[in-house]
């Protein structure tokens, strides 16, 4: 449903996303991880086709600016921005009208949406007076009217209630199992704990890793929020995932597999210690050997790779 | 009906049942009501073809050229204009992701910004009896005249179209037709000054000027009046060759606009600024676009030096330096332009018998109003729809004092710049330029206090123009005060010596200054709460 390959995003010399590939299947669930200023909302901006870019974005087959392909693309935005004039229904009756829906169809699913994420009694009320959690809730429901294929929801929790949140996953988790894709872009893992299928991790405009559920083993496979901190805070960025989306490596099983290599050809182990047990890094996904740096060598570290 | 069409109608419609709910729109519809009917009245006490005007096609011709020029580089500008000025935040949500053509929202956004025009036309409807009666114009000449405009306002609109697809995706192209509109300006305002600097007939000169023939070479605005004149001269070949080429230039304007398809989505994207670039690092890189892409800024020099409510002050005048000079800005560049108008029409009245010190009186009376304008889109308004002012500690009375400083210190630099012009031109007393500009920044001060006043009145929650109109009416009312007591000081100055005649604008801007600070003591309680 969604492929991107090779995206690329600069600023005049500043580059937001490198060479970043990513797919996603009918019927799927991805999220999309990263610390703030990863690119996460670049990207989704990217394969929206507001931003310009280099590379290749598809949407169900069609180029991602083509109108065909934005008929069946569905948008949350970071930021629940309303007509604040128009009133809920008028927001309705204009995403009808522009996606050229069917009235009856759309105005009983409109009303069924409104209903389980509790947003009554506001249909004819003005955007401007509506707070924010609940304009998010219409932002919401304005990208789902059209039944998208596939739905791209930027921090859509934010600024939502925690009924709302529950059936925003069990709305997201239902539209997959109707077939569309869909990708959530969000740094709060634990709000995506659980739904999702397929796992990107950005991280200063690149894709540093993907993950699939399915392929986790051990104790990788319960935390997404343990491998999100093994993968970014120890990330360089000239340390890079092969890009192809078929080509990504579940980095856990290497880890695994390097650390049986250790311990058959490693150093004599130091006698172990009493206390409590260690934090489980040394089997988890690859990363570069930790150093205790204070802010200097840090800064002499980055001139070094700036150098390289 | 379209998406658009439903939107951009529903949005009105429910705009005016807003509206509706607030008085002040009622005052706007009497003052609307009152122009119109003053307008038809005068149209029906005039009868028959008059021209009251001696020559009057010539100034007609004039005249209709200055509006053409104004409205072709409004025009153009609008098509210079970032996306943040077509469209809005809830655009790129709703709009430019669904499957609309991009073409169809594009239009949809310059719709939007074509208000003026619409307004300007209606303006134009009123005044054609008026027109009739003081040019002597015919119903033929009226044709003619709506022609033109039609034909200037269809060839801007679909131009300033394609000058802003173009430039969304080539920013340069944005500098080069800057270029172009502020070297024409720069022309034909330096032929006007000069023009009124060899005659003694302000008005009829600068009209004069306007109808020389090398004018009409300049693209929209000049074949536009190179229309009005040749048709109404009845030479319909030429007439025909300047209406084609104002048609032209809009359909190439219109086939650029569609070629460049959703190219400017991202120019609306950055310029609303919800994304990681900005639209500053789109640009051609000047030095200090290099520093900014480095994450580097040069020291303020400005902040860290003092404490206390002073630091609204140092923080206004750190982005000041930071987007333009400290203390010179576009607007004072504006300022300095109408100082040297002022100074051309001055010294041809000088000539005409005109007395020096009425010159020094409307000089200084023109230029404050004119200030008068730039004081809301300054830095002391905007302080004002931040928290830090209302969440800070300190003195409220100090903490408006130091907002509105900054204001107050540019003021002091462009009055005196400006005054030194106008006096260079219209030849006034030097110390008219130390006094005039104490003068003119205590009326900047004064303006800051009487808007604080408004909004003590009319609360933070009504429009800017309400409570510009208020202030403009409070400063007017204190103005016409000092009125009183200049002329009473002023003549006891005149007696003993002419030269001490401008010491009158230091007793009456320290007049503004106190009724300025009582306004600020008056105000401090619209710091308790913000709507």
């Amino acid at each position: 449903m969604l492929r991107v390959t090779g995206l690329t995003k600069r600023f005049g010399k500043k580059v937001a996303n490198e060479n970043i590939s990513l797919s996603l299947n009918p019927g799927e669930i991805g999220i999309l991880l990263g610390p703030n200023g990863a690119g996460k909302s670049t990207a989704i901006k990217c394969i929206l086709g507001l931003l310009r870019y280099e590379g290749e974005v598809s949407i169900g087959g069609y180029p991602a600016k083509s109108p065909e392909a934005k008929r069946i693309l569905g948008y949350v935005p970071e930021f629940p921005c309303l007509y604040e004039m128009l009133t809920v229904k008028e927001h309705f009756e204009f995403i009808i009208r522009a996606y050229r829906l069917d009235r009856v169809r759309a105005t009983s699913y409109a009303a069924e949406l409104m209903d389980r994420l509790r947003l009554t009694d506001v249909l004819d009320t003005l955007c401007k007076d509506l707070s924010k959690g609940m304009q998010q809730k219409v932002s919401i429901i304005c990208a789902l009217l059209p039944r998208p294929k596939l739905v791209l929801l930027d921090e859509p929790m934010l600024g939502l209630d925690p009924h709302a949140i529950k059936e925003l996953r069990s709305i997201a988790m239902e539209l997959a199992e109707e077939g569309a894709a869909v990708l959530i872009s969000t740094h709060m893992i634990a709000t995506v704990e659980g739904i999702w299928e397929k796992a990107y991790i950005m991280n200063k405009g690149h894709v540093i890793s993907c993950h699939r559920k399915n392929e986790m083993i051990g104790m990788w496979a319960d935390s997404l929020e343990r491998i999100f901190f093994a993968e970014t805070e120890s990330y360089d960025p000239s340390w890079q995932m092969p890009m192809e989306p078929e080509e990504f490596t579940i980095r856990s099983e290497i880890a695994a597999q390097a650390n049986a290599m250790k311990k058959q050809s490693g150093p004599p182990k130091k006698p172990q210690q009493s206390g409590p047990p260690k934090k489980p890094q040394q089997s988890g996904p690859p990363r570069k050997p930790q150093q205790v740096s204070t802010p200097k060598t840090a800064s002499k570290k980055t001139k070094k790779s700036k150098k390289k | 009906m379209h998406a658009c069409s439903y939107m951009a109608i529903k949005k009105c419609k429910n705009t005016l049942y807003e509206k509706v709910k607030h008085p002040q729109f009622w005052l706007e519809v009497l003052v609307v009501i009152a122009y119109f009917a003053l307008c038809f009245y005068q149209e029906l006490s005039h009868t028959g073809i008059s021209g009251v005007i001696e020559d009057p096609i010539p100034a007609f011709q004039g005249g209709a050229t200055f509006i053409f020029i104004l409205t072709a580089f409004i025009g153009m500008g609008i098509g210079l204009s970032h996306g943040n000025s077509f469209f809005k935040p809830a655009d790129i949500n709703h709009l430019l992701v669904s499957p609309i053509r991009p073409e169809k929202i594009l239009l949809y956004g310059l719709g939007r910004r074509l208000g003026a025009i619409l307004l300007a036309t209606l303006v134009l409807l009123t005044q054609l009896m008026n027109l009739r009666f003081y040019f002597g114009l015919g119903l033929q000449e009226l044709l003619i005249l709506m022609a033109a405009w039609f034909m200037l306002t269809f060839a801007v609109s679909f131009l300033s179209l394609g000058i802003y697809s173009v430039t969304a995706t080539r920013p340069w192209i944005r500098h080069l037709i800057r270029f172009f509109i502020y070297a024409t300006l720069a022309v034909v305002v330096t032929g006007a000054v000069l023009a009124l600097w060899r005659s003694g007939r302000p008005v009829r000169t600068s009209l004069d000027y306007l109808n020389r023939t090398y004018l009409r070479m300049i693209p929209i605005s000049g074949w536009t009046s190179g229309f009005l004149v040749e048709a109404m001269a009845g030479n319909w070949y030429q007439a025909a060759v300047y209406a084609a080429m104002l048609l032209v230039l809009p359909f190439i304007g219109l086939l650029l606009a569609f070629a460049s398809r959703s190219s400017y989505y991202e120019d609306v994207v950055l310029s609303i600024g919800h994304t990681y670039g900005s639209i500053e690092e789109e640009r051609t890189p000047s030095r200090g676009d290099v520093r900014r892409r480095s994450g580097k800024r040069s020291r303020s020099r400005l902040l860290g030096r003092r404490t206390g409510e002073v630091v609204l002050m140092q923080r206004q005048l750190t982005e000041q330096k930071r987007s333009l000079m400290v203390l010179f800005d576009r607007s004072s560049l504006g300022m300095l332009a109408i100082a040297v108008v002022l100074g051309a029409i001055l010294r041809s009245l000088m000539r005409k018998g005109m007395y020096p010190i009425i010159m020094q009186i409307i000089g200084l009376l023109v230029l404050c109003y004119c200030m008068l304008f730039l004081i809301p889109m300054g830095r002391f308004v905007e302080e004002l729809k931040k928290p830090f002012i209302f969440l800070m500690p300190g003195n409220a009375f100090r903490k408006l004092f130091y907002a509105s400083f900054s204001s107050v210190v540019k003021a002091l630099v462009e009055g005196v710049v400006s005054l030194a012009v106008l006096a260079f031109f219209a030849r006034l007393n030097p110390a008219y330029v130390l006094c005039g500009g104490f003068f003119y920044t205590s009326a900047a001060m004064l303006f800051c206090a009487a808007y604080l006043a408004s909004i003590r009145v009319l609360g933070l929650s009504n429009s800017k123009t309400s409570h510009m109109v208020m202030a403009f009416a409070i400063m007017t009312a204190v103005f016409l005060f000092e009125v009183f007591i200049g002329v009473g000081i002023g003549t006891q100055f005149y007696e003993i010596s002419e030269l001490l005649f401008p010491l009158v604008f230091v007793v009456t801007g320290a007049v503004n200054l106190v009724v300025s600070m009582s306004f600020f003591y008056s105000s401090r309680s619209i710091l308790m709460y913000r709507d």
